[in-house]
C-alpha cells in the first residue's frame, strides 16, 4: 500500500497548488495531443447523444423491407440490418445507452466509494476495519461475474444495470479515497487547522476532500471506460438492456450475428464505436493522470 | 513470516463469511419468490410448494442462510436444479476447462507484454516506445469479445475456417484441443497483455533509475546483463500483482468467451446456471470463484516474500 500512497501524495500535493494549473493545463495539451484528442472525441459523442434525434437520419426501430441487409452507401451511411433498420441511426442512438450507463453508475460510485474512503480513511479504528472488509468481499468476486449475476436475477433494465455497476466499482474509488485521506490527514496543515480548534466536519470539508478530489478522479475516469465494457458485454450475451432498443452490445449480438459473414459492416461498426469511446475515456484518465502528477511539472516547460 | 501467513489467513475469514453473505444474498435479489421464478406462469401450486421445500424457502431466511453454509462446510452443497447432479461435482468437471485457458492466456500475455514492456522502457521516448504503448492502450478498450467474432467471421470468409464446436482434453486429442483453445487465448492474452505492459514498462523505468542500477553498469557489467538481471527482475514484482488479478478474473471464467468458443469452463457453467435460473448451481459457482480468487491472492501476497527479502522479517 505504501507505493501508491506515495504517489497519491504527490498527486494530491500537485492537485492543492492551484496557482500553476492553468499554465499546466496549456503545457500538457502541448505535450500530450492524446489527451487532447481523446477529450474532443468525448465532446464530439457527447454532443452526437444528446442530438441523436436531429442527426439520426431514419427512427432507429423504422423497418425499411425492401432495404434488407444494405452494405453501407449514400442513403444508409453504415448499412442497414435484415429489417433495414439504418444502423448509422442505430448506432447513434445506442451511444445514448452506452454513455449514460458509463457515467451515471461511475458518478453513484464516486460519491458514495469517496464518502466511505474519506471515512474509512480520516476515522480509522473500527470503522475503517468494517468498510474495507466489506470492500474486501465485493473485490473478491470478478466485477463482471457480479454484474452478470445480480442483473440477470434482479431483471435488465437500465436501472439495474446501472445500479449494479455503481456497486462493484465502489471498492476501487473507496480504496483510492481512503489512501489519498490518510496521506492528507497527516499533514501539518491538518494538525494546524485542529490546533485552532476546526471541527472534524470543517477538516473534512475544507481541507480533505478538495485535496482528494485529484486522484479520486483519476480513477473515475478509467472506470468509466470499464462500465461501458461491461455493458456492452452484458448486452452481447443478451442479458443487457433488451432488444429492440439499440445498444452497442445488442447490435453486435442476437440475430445480426448469424449475419456477420454476409453482412461484416455489421460486425464492424457497433464495436469500433465501443473501442473508439473507452480509448477516448481512459486516455482522458492517463492524461489527467499526468497532468496532476507533480513529477511532469518541471518537464517540457 | 509464519506469523505474517497466519495473520494473513485469520485476515481472510470474515472476508470468506462476508462473501458467502454476498453470494447468498445476491441470489435472493430476485423480486418475488425464487420457486414461482424459477417454474413461471404454468407452475401448478404444488410444483411451487415442492421447490421451495427443495429450496428450504419457508424456512426464516437466517436459517436458510445457515443451512445451506452449514452444507458448504460439510462438503454437501447440494444439487442443481436443472439436472439433480451435485452441483461441486459439476464445477470441478468443468474447473479444467478454465484453468487450462487461464495458463494458456497468462503464457500469451507474458509472451507480449515481458518483451514489449523492458524494450519500450528502455528505449523510452522513442518511435518504438510510442507503437508499444499505441499497443497497450488499444488492447485495454477494444473488447475482446469483438476481436473474436471479428477473427471468426474473417477466419471464415477467407480461409473456410472455423474452430472445432465440441470440448476435446488435451491429454486425449492435443491437436484438436489447442484449435479450440488458440483463438481464445491468443484474444484475451492480448488483453491482458495491455496493463501488464504498461504496468512493467512504468516499473522498468522507475527501476532504471535507482543507484543499484548505476553500479552495475559502473562496474562494468553488460547492458543486457544489467537490463534483464538487475532490473527486470525488480520490476516483475509489480506485474505480479497485475497477474493475479488478471488470473482472478480468468478463473471466474472468461464468460463472454467461453460462451463464444463453446469452450464448457467455468464461466459457461455460471452462464448456463444464470439462464436456466438453476440457483443452487449459481450460488456454488459465485462463492467458489470468490474463493478461489481470494486464494490467488493469498499466493501473490505470499510471492512477496519470496521476491522481496526485506518483508521476510
Amino acid at each position: 500500500m505504501s507505493a501508491p500512497a506515495g504517489e497519491l501524495h504527490e498527486l494530491q500535493r500537485a492537485a492543492s497548488t492551484r496557482r500553476a494549473f492553468g499554465p499546466r493545463v496549456r503545457r500538457v495539451a502541448r505535450r500530450s495531443p492524446l489527451g487532447v484528442a481523446a477529450l474532443l472525441i468525448l465532446v464530439f459523442l457527447f454532443a452526437a447523444a444528446v442530438f441523436a434525434p436531429q442527426l439520426a437520419r431514419y427512427d432507429p426501430l423504422e423497418l425499411h423491407r425492401i432495404d434488407r441487409l444494405q452494405s453501407p452507401n449514400g442513403r444508409y451511411w453504415l448499412g442497414t440490418d435484415s429489417f433495414g433498420r439504418d444502423q448509422f441511426s442505430r448506432i447513434l442512438y445506442g451511444s445514448r445507452v452506452s454513455l449514460w450507463i458509463g457515467v451515471a453508475p461511475i458518478a453513484m460510485s464516486t460519491v458514495i466509494g469517496g464518502v466511505s474512503g474519506l471515512v474509512s480513511g480520516f476515522f480509522g479504528g473500527w470503522v475503517d476495519t468494517c468498510i474495507q472488509r466489506v470492500m474486501d468481499a465485493v473485490m473478491a468476486f470478478p466485477a463482471l461475474l457480479l454484474v452478470l449475476v445480480i442483473v440477470s436475477l434482479m431483471g435488465a433494465s437500465e436501472r439495474n444495470i446501472i445500479l449494479v455497476l455503481a456497486l462493484v466499482t465502489v471498492p476501487a474509488i473507496s480504496r483510492v479515497a481512503r489512501g489519498a485521506t490518510m496521506v492528507v490527514a497527516a499533514q501539518a496543515y491538518v494538525d494546524s487547522a485542529r490546533a485552532v480548534g476546526a471541527s472534524n466536519a470543517r477538516i473534512l470539508v475544507f481541507h480533505i476532500v478538495p485535496n482528494i478530489f485529484a486522484p479520486v478522479l483519476v480513477v473515475a475516469a478509467s472506470l468509466v471506460g470499464t462500465a461501458i465494457l461491461a455493458e456492452a458485454s452484458l448486452s452481447f450475451l443478451g442479458l443487457g438492456v433488451q432488444p429492440p432498443e439499440p445498444t452497442w452490445g445488442n447490435l453486435l449480438s442476437g440475430q445480426n450475428r448469424d449475419l456477420f459473414e454476409v453482412a461484416s459492416w455489421l460486425a464492424i461498426f457497433p464495436g469500433l464505436a465501443i473501442s473508439v469511446t473507452v480509448l477516448a475515456f481512459n486516455l482522458l484518465g492517463d492524461t489527467l493522470r499526468d497532468l496532476l502528477d507533480p513529477r511532469n511539472r518541471g518537464r517540457g516547460a | 513470516m509464519i506469523r505474517y501467513v497466519v495473520v494473513r489467513l485469520m485476515a481472510s475469514l470474515p472476508v470468506l463469511l462476508l462473501v458467502t453473505v454476498l453470494a447468498f444474498v445476491a441470489i435472493r435479489i430476485v423480486p418475488g419468490d425464487l420457486a414461482s421464478v424459477r417454474l413461471g406462469e404454468g407452475a401448478t401450486p404444488q410444483d411451487v410448494e415442492a421447490l421451495r421445500e427443495q429450496l428450504g424457502l419457508d424456512a426464516p431466511i437466517y436459517e436458510q442462510y445457515l443451512d445451506w453454509l452449514g452444507g458448504l462446510a460439510r462438503g454437501d452443497p447440494g444439487v442443481s436444479l436443472q439436472n439433480s447432479l451435485p452441483v461441486g461435482e459439476q464445477f470441478r468437471k468443468r474447473l479444467p476447462v478454465t484453468i487450462e485457458l487461464a495458463i494458456l492466456t497468462t503464457m500469451v500475455s507474458l509472451v507480449i507484454a515481458v518483451p514489449l514492456g523492458v524494450v519500450s522502457a528502455v528505449r523510452s521516448g522513442t518511435m518504438l516506445d510510442q507503437i508499444v504503448r499505441v499497443v497497450a492502450v488499444l488492447g485495454q478498450a477494444v473488447p475482446s469479445f469483438w476481436l473474436a467474432i471479428l477473427a471468426l467471421t474473417f477466419l471464415s470468409i477467407y480461409w473456410h475456417w472455423a474452430p472445432p464446436f465440441t470440448y476435446r482434453s488435451p491429454w486425449e486429442a492435443p491437436w484438436h484441443n489447442l484449435q479450440q483453445l488458440l483463438l481464445p487465448s491468443l484474444i484475451l492474452g492480448y488483453a491482458q497483455s495491455a496493463l501488464l505492459m504498461r504496468t512493467i514498462r512504468s516499473a522498468m523505468i522507475e527501476v532504471l533509475t535507482q543507484d543499484y542500477i548505476r553500479t552495475a553498469t559502473a562496474k562494468g557489467l553488460r547492458g543486457r546483463t544489467v537490463v534483464l538481471r538487475h532490473a527486470l527482475r525488480n520490476a516483475l514484482i509489480p506485474a505480479t500483482t497485475v497477474i493475479g488479478i488478471q488470473t482472478t478474473t480468468l478463473m471466474g471464467g472468461a464468460i463472454v468467451l467461453e460462451q463464444i468458443f463453446s469452450l464448457p469452463g467455468v464461466g459457461k457453467l455460471t452462464l448456463d446456471a444464470i439462464v436456466n435460473r438453476d440457483y443452487t448451481q449459481l450460488q456454488f459457482n459465485v462463492v467458489f470463484i470468490a474463493v478461489i480468487a481470494m486464494a490467488i491472492n493469498l499466493i501473490v501476497d505470499l510471492s512477496y516474500l519470496y521476491s522481496d527479502p526485506r518483508l521476510r522479517r
